[in-house]
């Protein structure tokens, strides 16, 4: 945070070469860091190879979570008034994170994340694409433009964008990209023991029986062998070899949690969201590029304080365990983890009826955790005022994380996706268009 | 050296065109006639180089204003660009002739190019000269000398027309696009035909395009028998000019299939199929349909149809949130069910005020991510006139002459929308304030001009000129669009991409279901019943050496993977199992009723991760294209191995009643041939079947074989 001067420093670029880069007017509005980025190579930078989304959808509070406010009083902290100090100094976070604030070196937190959205679907729209709503196009998510972008690059069998468990049901995940880039969503629930992966199926199947049914398949398709000739049936019966060699082939031990052992289990919490983040870090070793756990239950208009006694310490056990075990096996350096929802909720409790001690919706001021994949650790950036209600310092802005997301995996923000009616269409319209945006993060990246 | 230039072109012009009679022009060299069509033609306007906004040198996206690129590149750069008095000094030039190192892009300016700068630059760089002409219109023709083949070159002539009754060759100073790269490839002006058939070149210029058509029949001649009603004449005639077989008409087990799933979206009960093969009457294709047209089911699957294109749904981008949902689908079903004709459907939705609970209509006017007047403009004019003026927001559209100000003045209509709250949660009054200055008149895309009245509604001026009979574009995009829905293809393709430079695959055929549809005050099923009863539609799907390659003149059945929403409704039907239904976002939460329907799904926000998976639309865009019926892997995966399908056949009740009631192995066969690809199974299928069966387990062998058939490419396709 120290060297907030750096980012106007064009250090790492040659006068010559960004004369150059003026002259024929590339990003020439002005001369912040995305020319500075221009210059950087990209895969000098890409250290992350996969990314984990925990989405905490309905919105967290983030006086309760990354951003506590104990001098506000109680009409804002409610009954959480003793803060735990975290392994950083001077660092505290919300009193019901014992566990996470153990993790507080692996860990950087946004305190000033702000877009000014306070409806659920509009405000998960641009926290999820990184862009405003308005045009005719509708943004696809970022697992979708991560999955584009590394076409070609990621060469597993398993699908490059999984939802744990189920996709988004505020907004099109695919956006104008298309269905085939929205996320593979498991459905079932880890938790339990019959858990199954929806397609995948059982890890155990009867090898001899499948053979059998394939056979009849083949040999009952009297259609296909009539229209052997047109490409949609050929495309058909390719699917469907992939889809038997999914079924019957290695990639899905990735989802099978009898692998792992009672206490590694157990550490991460026995909790959809906890055995969620297990499995996340399993497809993380597989290198699926992205992977969202989606938690509910997080938009508490009313009896707020009662639902997070229980959701807190999911969240606490379920994603210290996450970061905990992803550095001990080194893999924190290549899994970006984000934590965070669509917005924040408002600081003042609402203790009237109907609330009953509730928050509402705030899109003004909120927190994010992000860790791994070359993110700084041990790290608060932002500021908010007294009540948590206003950004005090170092505003963010969704376009801002999600670029620098974007940036740590080797994809250019200010490059360009496919436009569905032969257009131009760039990665995040905001970083070209918008005004108030700060760029990369660079002060919180390695 | 100007001279040598003009006489050069006199050559080319009398050696191509030689027969047609005209004067040749000597234009005197100037910026908006010489300069600004080679900007486009050189690609300096895209937006990778100069038509990009943060391009210091900033031009006009695809060249649209010349007025602008003139000010850019000669007044506003203070001389830098462009000096007249020592033309080499001059940046562009030094640019060109890449003594400016540090832009390399340049180093291969084109000769002719930079010599005409040069020329333009001595002549004191004038926008337009006081002798100058304007273009009117150009032609694209082929040299007579061109043999058209397969494999030949054929070389194009394009002709300018300008107002003072001169007509000049442009051949070199345009560009040319194949409408069908597989069919003709392009070299500058030289085109070749790679394969048989017929596709489109356009040329552009000076934002003025002209297209021409190169057909390359088949060399095999085939008997093809004439058509019986007037659609099968047109599209009849387009192929025996090809030389394209048609394939047989389908039988009745294909066409009732087909019929039911385009018409109703569901595949026919087993009873259904059976009354009809078992019927005997001659006319027992139109009696079905006519029935069909009137069913109850029609309307349900229309109302999906027109709610995917009006975005009906609660969530984001449309958020119209649930009651109004309902509303809005009331007021289209009921539309559909009394056939109301289809321009005043158009003209309640365009002049719609009042509450969106209490007037349905309105929500005409809040389905939008940005409730910009722009916006409604671009969507008005992709669902009625099925344009894309989406591109013209920012620059002018590259294949059209749809410009910015055309986009902008469609926006026009609808400066007056207020849109005010309720004390009712979530209630919206959508309103019309005429006290807002309006525009005197407004000149429309094909040059019409509207004048508007203050203090009057300006929809209303848009809605007459839409919805009138006389109207160029209003009643063949519905034409074309239904069409589309029934073939699988439009006449027009995509069906929401009207433009000179996307022309239509068989004109006349669209024409003749444009008159018949205006004929008839827009009656909708009277077009639908049209094409119903063609051979056209009834055409097979099994295509012959001749026709396989055709995807563009109907002479088959193009195969189409069943929408989401048949193919799970159909699941459902078969297995009797029904999918849950229910949304809790947004408040209040949806639940359906227990057998409810995937066509029934009224609001684009209630989903399942089948739907999802098999590309329902979106609601996103109003485009058709947002429904995607492409296969994936993850799609085949889920059908062959999901617990959800898999514990459907396994749960299934109404099989197991089957198996129950079957007096043998042989009837149930045929019982399960009939629900599933409704028809009988043939002598061999059912060796197969019993051969497959005749082991032991024998619930578990009859699962297989259930899951075998909603496997096979014959259930999966629409054919």
């Amino acid at each position: 945070m120290s060297d907030s001067n750096s980012k106007n420093k064009p250090s790492n670029i040659g006068r010559r070469q960004f004369l150059k880069r003026m002259a024929i007017g590339i990003g020439a509005v002005s001369f912040s860091n995305w020319q500075l980025m221009n210059a950087m190579p990209l895969s000098a930078v890409s250290k992350a190879k996969s990314v984990i989304f925990i989405w905490l959808a309905g919105g967290p509070s983030h006086l309760d979570t990354f951003d506590p406010k104990p001098k506000a009083g109680k009409d804002y902290s409610g009954p959480y008034r003793k803060p735990v100090a975290t392994t950083v100094d001077d660092v505290f976070i919300g009193q019901k994170l014992p566990l996470l604030a153990q993790q507080a070196r692996k860990f950087t937190i946004i305190r000033s994340m702000t877009h000014g959205h306070f409806g659920h679907e509009t405000a998960s729209y641009v926290m999820q694409t990184g862009t405003l709503p308005g045009g005719q196009l509708v943004y696809p998510s970022m697992g979708a433009v991560i999955s584009y972008k590394k076409e070609g690059v990621y060469q597993g069998n398993i699908p490059p964008y999984i939802s744990l468990t189920s996709h988004s049901k505020r907004f099109n995940e695919g956006g104008f990209l298309g269905p085939q880039y929205k996320s593979f969503a498991t459905g079932g629930d880890p938790n339990k023991a019959d858990f199954v992966v929806e397609g995948l199926g059982k890890q155990s199947i009867n090898p001899n029986h499948l053979h059998d049914k394939k056979a009849l398949l083949k040999s009952i398709d009297s259609f296909s062998k009539k229209m052997e000739q047109e490409s949609l049936i050929n495309e058909l019966s390719i699917y469907q070899e992939q889809a038997f060699s999914l079924i019957t082939g290695d990639a899905k031990k990735a989802f099978d949690l009898s692998s792992e052992s009672e206490k590694t289990k157990s550490r991460y919490g026995n909790t959809t969201l906890g055995q969620s983040c297990l499995l996340a870090r399993k497809l993380a070793e597989q290198k699926v590029p992205f992977i969202t756990v989606r938690s509910g239950g997080w938009d508490t208009h009313k009896l707020h304080f009662e639902r997070m006694e229980e959701k807190l310490p999911e969240l606490d056990k379920g994603l210290s365990a996450l970061l905990e075990d992803l550095d001990q096996r080194g893999m924190l350096e290549e899994t970006l983890v984000v934590c965070g929802g669509e917005f924040g909720r408002t600081p003042k409790v609402l203790w009237e009826p109907p609330w009953n001690g509730g928050r509402g919706h705030f899109g003004a001021a909120f927190s994010y955790l992000v860790a791994g994949g070359g993110f700084k650790g041990g790290e608060v950036y932002g500021k908010t005022n007294l009540r948590g209600e206003s950004i005090i310092e170092n505003p963010v802005y969704p376009w801002d994380l999600t670029a620098t997301i974007y940036h740590q995996l080797g994809i250019n923000p200010k490059g360009t996706l496919p436009h569905p009616r032969g257009g131009l269409a760039y990665v995040l319209p905001e970083i070209n268009h918008n005004k108030s945006s700060n760029g990369i993060l660079t002060n919180i990246l390695k | 050296m100007r001279l040598t230039h003009y006489l050069f072109l006199t050559t080319i012009l009398l050696q191509f065109t030689g027969s047609i009679a005209q004067k040749v022009s000597i234009p005197v060299i100037d910026f908006r006639n010489s300069i600004h069509p080679q900007l486009y033609k050189q690609g300096c306007s895209t937006i990778a180089c100069h038509g990009n906004t943060y391009n210091n040198f900033k031009l006009s996206m695809f060249s649209a204003s010349p007025m602008e690129d003139y000010e850019s590149l000669y007044k506003s750069s203070g001389g830098r660009y462009c000096n007249i008095f020592e033309p080499n000094k001059s940046l562009i030039i030094r640019t060109l002739k890449g003594y400016n190192k540090s832009i390399p892009n340049h180093y291969k300016a084109n000769t002719a190019f930079l010599e005409q700068i040069e020329r333009w630059l001595n002549a004191g760089a004038p926008y337009e000269s006081s002798k100058s002409i304007k273009l009117k219109k150009i032609t694209l023709n082929i040299a007579k000398s061109s043999k058209i083949a397969k494999g030949s070159t054929v070389e194009l002539v394009t002709l300018a027309y300008y107002d003072n009754n001169t007509i000049d060759t442009i051949t070199s100073f345009c560009t040319y696009e194949s409408l069908n790269k597989q069919l003709i490839a392009i070299n500058r002006n030289l085109a070749t035909p790679l394969q048989y058939g017929e596709a489109n070149i356009v040329a552009r210029y000076m934002h003025q395009f002209a297209s021409i058509k190169i057909s390359i029949p088949q060399p095999q001649l085939s008997y093809i028998p004439d058509g019986k009603s007037k659609i099968d004449q047109f599209v009849i005639n387009k192929l025996k000019k090809l030389n394209i077989p048609p394939s047989e008409v389908c039988s009745d087990e294909v066409f009732i299939r087909r019929l039911y799933l385009d018409i109703t979206g569901r595949i026919p009960t087993p009873e259904q199929t059976r009354t009809f093969l078992n019927n005997t009457a001659d006319y027992k294709r139109d009696e079905i349909i006519n029935e069909l047209l009137y069913s109850e089911a029609f309307a349900d699957y229309q109302t999906l149809k027109w709610g995917d294109l009006l975005r009906v749904k609660s969530e984001f981008p449309s958020n119209l949130w649930p009651n109004a949902v309902q509303a809005y689908n009331k007021w289209i079903k009921t539309s559909i069910v009394n056939n109301k004709p289809y321009n005043l459907f158009a003209q309640e939705l365009i002049l719609s005020t009042g509450s969106n609970f209490r007037e349905p209509t309105v929500n005409f006017y809040r389905a939008y991510q940005k409730r910009e007047p722009k916006l409604i403009g671009e969507t008005a004019g992709l669902i009625f006139m099925g344009m894309r003026f989406e591109c013209a927001r920012c620059h002018a559209h590259p294949q059209t002459s749809i410009t910015e100000r055309h986009a902008n003045d469609m926006s026009l209509f609808f400066n007056q929308l207020e849109y005010k709250k309720t004390a009712e949660w979530k209630e919206e009054i959508v309103y019309v304030n005429l006290d807002k200055h309006q525009a005197n008149s407004i000149t429309m895309v094909n040059g019409d001009r509207l004048s508007l009245d203050q203090y009057q509604d300006s929809r209303a001026a848009f809605a007459e000129w839409l919805t009138s009979k006389n109207n160029p574009y209003f009643a063949k995009v519905i034409c074309n669009r239904i069409w589309y829905w029934l073939m699988g293809k439009g006449i027009v393709h995509e069906p929401d991409d009207f433009r000179i430079t996307n022309p239509p695959s068989n004109p006349e055929l669209l024409d003749y279901l444009t008159s018949e549809l205006i004929k008839n005050d827009f009656d909708l099923k009277h077009i639908f019943a049209l094409i119903l009863k063609s051979e056209t539609y009834q055409r097979s799907s099994v295509s012959s050496s001749l026709n396989i390659n055709d995807e563009t003149f109907f002479s088959h059945r193009l195969l189409k993977r069943l929408e989401a929403e048949q193919l799970i409704d159909a699941i459902c039907d078969i297995t009797g199992v029904p999918e849950k239904y229910m949304s809790k976002v947004p408040e209040p939460f949806t639940f359906l009723p227990k057998n409810h329907r995937a066509v029934l799904l009224e609001d684009g926000t209630i989903s399942t991760p089948f739907l999802e998976m098999f590309g329902r639309p979106s609601r996103d865009i109003s485009n058709e294209n947002d429904r995607n019926n492409q296969l994936n892997m993850k799609q085949t995966l889920h059908l062959l191995n999901s617990d959800h399908l898999l514990n459907k056949i396994r749960q299934s009740q109404k099989i197991a009643n089957l198996q129950r009631t079957a007096q043998n192995k042989e009837e149930l066969i045929d019982e399960l041939y009939l629900l599933i690809l409704n028809r009988f199974a043939s002598t061999n299928e059912k060796k197969i079947a019993l051969s497959y069966m005749d082991q032991t387990q024998q619930k578990e062998k009859i699962e297989d074989f259930i899951w075998a058939l909603i496997n096979s490419s014959e259930f999966i396709f629409n054919h």
